[in-house]
């Protein structure tokens, strides 16, 4: 639940990046900071392995400015899209205020798309978090730079059908590597976000 | 919330993204300096229609965020400097702010407005402009600092008050000597006045004989 400092005047919501492994979710926050970098004082914060996986996960605050008098301080966070590292995934999604799935385009993760997906309601559930109760989550179908290269990806629609036929969740199709709808995605995640705050507030 | 509500918040939010994830990120364009004091001004006008705690708040924030700006011209930032400080200051103490300091933010925007417009405006005029608005700022300060002066010691009140005290013992006892005094020559004024009349007798009983 976001902390709301009342006297301050400030909100500081939690947006968590989830999906499968490999997926693009640190990638997705590696834009977000290249574009935002200069004009924030925090820096992004990494804990990856060897292999250059995340281990436990990506950090990126920055103060996003006043809204209707309220200064609004958002935190990103990824979370390991590995399976053994679910209590992990668990304990970042603590307190999370807003989500993002990011989905891996290739025909080949279609399954693992999935089992993330059933993974995240099953995580959010265990913090009494029903997802499709109007929480606010924003799909991605990341990787669509692949096309170019004659990978098989699986087309929007299908993902869509598959993904997001029962949350109905605004949705981008788009590129982490090349920043495409990167930035328009998490907008639409902190203004989601805010908007179904303050419908429970009110 | 009803729909309007929602709807006035969902257009603030989408403006304060976009703001923020603009595209000028990489190289921000300059942008001209009457442009960018118009936020600061309107901040400066809903100050001068009612001031609250918000508009105090924008007010630092607004002059907060020029001044990166303004940094190479030495004058405007020390203006805003001036405007940040007086708008803090009116922030933190509220209905117990000094009352010249409203008068000071509005003498302070118009000299930053002057600055920040009028390109034609002499370098000797500047500068004799904002060491007016500095002069006055000092002296505000001063007038502040006398307010803060610390009050009179418990100490410092008991030694007047016994010094008060003894004035008043004293003054009492003198009082009651003097009446005392009186007392006692009226009693002896009477005493000669008793033996005078005493004499005149007698001497009248000796001029009848």
């Amino acid at each position: 639940m976001a902390v709301i400092h009342i006297r301050n005047k400030e909100v500081q919501i939690k947006i968590v990046y989830v999906g499968p492994g490999r997926g693009g979710k640190t990638t997705n926050l590696e834009y977000i900071f290249s574009k935002i970098r200069h004009r924030i004082l925090s820096d992004m914060v990494s804990i990856k392995t060897h292999g250059d996986r995340t281990l436990f996960f990506d950090f990126l605050p920055f103060d996003l400015g006043q809204i209707q008098g309220y200064r609004i301080k958002t935190q990103l966070y990824t979370v390991p899209g590995q399976v053994k590292y679910n209590a992990t995934r668990k304990l970042v999604l603590k307190g999370v205020d807003g989500i993002v799935f990011v989905a891996d385009s290739m025909e080949a993760m279609r399954e693992k798309n999935l089992a993330a997906l059933n993974n995240l309601e099953e995580n959010l559930r265990f913090y009494d978090i029903d997802m499709y109760a109007n929480f606010p989550i924003v799909m991605q179908y990341n990787k669509r730079d692949l096309a170019d290269s004659g990978i098989p990806l699986m087309d929007v629609q299908t993902m869509d059908e598959e993904l997001n036929g029962k949350l109905r969740a605004p949705a981008f199709a788009g590129s982490a590597v090349t920043g495409e709808n990167i930035i328009p995605t998490v907008k639409k995640a902190i203004s989601t976000t805010i908007v179904t705050l303050q419908d429970q507030l009110s | 919330m009803n729909n309007q509500s929602r709807e006035n918040l969902v257009n603030d939010i989408e403006n304060r993204l976009n703001d923020f994830f603009s595209e000028d990120q990489a190289e921000p364009s300059p942008v001209p300096a009457r442009e960018s004091i118009e936020k600061l001004k309107s901040v400066v006008l809903s100050i001068d229609w009612e001031i609250d705690e918000t508009c105090l708040n924008d007010l630092v924030v607004e002059a907060d965020a020029l001044m990166p700006q303004f940094e190479n011209d030495r004058l405007a930032h020390t203006l805003l400097r001036m405007l940040k400080a007086v708008g803090g200051y009116m922030h933190k103490r509220q209905a117990r702010s000094h009352p010249d300091a409203i008068k000071r933010i509005m003498s302070v925007f118009a000299s930053l407005e002057k600055l920040a417009t009028d390109d034609q405006m002499e370098e000797a005029l500047r500068k004799k402009l904002v060491a007016k608005e500095i002069a006055a700022f000092k002296k505000l300060k001063e007038q502040i600092e006398l307010q803060r002066t610390p009050p009179v010691t418990p100490q410092a009140e008991s030694i007047d008050e016994a010094v008060g005290r003894d004035a008043y013992v004293e003054r009492s006892k003198f009082e009651q000597a003097m009446s005392a005094v009186e007392e006692r020559l009226n009693s002896q004024v009477t005493e000669l006045k008793a033996q005078l009349e005493a004499l005149q007798n007698e001497l009248d009983g000796l001029r009848s004989r």
